[in-house]
């Protein structure tokens, strides 16, 4: 799962080693700034807890990436159509809702990226 | 356990550093695709392998009856004696979802080829309602689940939070929320 032009797709319909007409693709790792800083989406899946064994996160963090860029106050029925298809098996999704409207917010009111140093968490993974 | 813990994993999770069981494919992996039940309730009253085994690379099909002839029932961690719980439905399946049989092919086909194995089912009454005890001639075989029960077992929320936990064990230290999968080589020796 990747996004192309803000759009967010498959990585199964856009394979990202193929070229994709001169646009730029971002997939999961390249969300995060160079020096480790997680975009405020990523942080905000984090703060809300809102995932747990992590296989559907990159899509989900993706799409909200996508939904936020086009949509920067979306309700409930525009963030359950944006992760519609995206299926999460533990966490559930009132948690990924919340993480959704959280980004939202701090997007709004501070375009700021998270300051949450992953490489320090994380160690250099 | 009670004390609110930093989540390591985390950010690893949310930058796509995961690694999963899938990730690791030593030499000679196999993977396997499932057969689900449509049917929350069905006898299985056949399934067809034949389609299946000619695909490319295919190594084999097991359905439930033939892992119960070589195996024991896995252990049962509720009060249920008369339900024998096993990897692969037997006869009946008895939730949406069960897994009927399993095959091993190549692993592109793993996920989506599953429907080659036909399975021929006879739809059984159900309960959609967890209190359906009073629904009757369904789940005749899980009649002393323990919804069913004159004496059902009670749970009740503890102290957590000041440690006098019912079952008097505290855990402490690092863990892993979700199970760690290792990938095996079976080895036969002598």
């Amino acid at each position: 799962m990747h996004g192309a032009a803000g759009r967010r797709t498959g990585a199964v319909v856009h394979p990202a080693r193929r070229p994709v007409d001169g646009h730029e693709v971002t997939t999961i790792e390249g969300l995060a700034e160079p020096g480790g800083r997680l975009s405020v989406v990523q942080d905000a899946f984090c703060q809300s807890h809102a995932l747990q064994c992590g296989f559907c996160t990159p899509g989900m963090v993706l799409a909200v990436e996508a939904l936020l860029r086009a949509t920067p106050a979306p309700d409930r029925r525009e963030i359950d159509e944006a992760l519609g298809g995206n299926i999460c098996r533990c966490t559930g999704y009132v948690q990924i809702r919340e993480a959704v409207r959280y980004a939202a917010g701090r997007i709004r009111a501070d375009a700021d990226k998270a300051a949450v140093d992953v490489e320090a968490v994380v160690g250099g993974g | 356990m009670s004390r609110a813990a930093p989540l390591r994993e985390d950010p690893r999770f949310v930058t796509g550093r995961g690694r999963y069981a899938a990730d690791i494919t030593p030499a000679g992996t196999l993977h396997i695709g499932l057969v689900t039940s449509p049917h929350a309730h069905a006898r299985i009253e056949a399934i067809t392998v034949e389609e299946a085994l000619r695909v490319d690379g295919v190594v084999a099909v097991l359905t439930g009856a033939e892992l119960a002839k070589e195996t024991a029932p896995l252990r049962q961690y509720l009060d249920t004696p008369d339900i024998e719980w096993r990897p692969l439905a037997v006869e009946e399946t008895r939730y949406a979802g069960e897994w009927v049989p399993l095959w091993l092919p190549p692993r592109g086909e793993a996920e989506d080829g599953a429907e080659l194995v036909e399975v021929d089912y006879e739809p059984l009454p159900a309960i959609l309602d967890p209190e359906g005890r009073h629904q009757t001639g369904c789940a005749a075989r899980a009649r002393r689940a323990w919804h069913e029960r004159d004496d059902p077992p009670e749970f009740a929320w503890g102290d957590v939070g000041g440690r006098s936990h019912p079952l008097g064990r505290v855990v402490e230290g690092p863990g892993a929320l979700e199970p760690q999968t290792p990938p095996c080589r079976w080895k036969t020796f002598g």
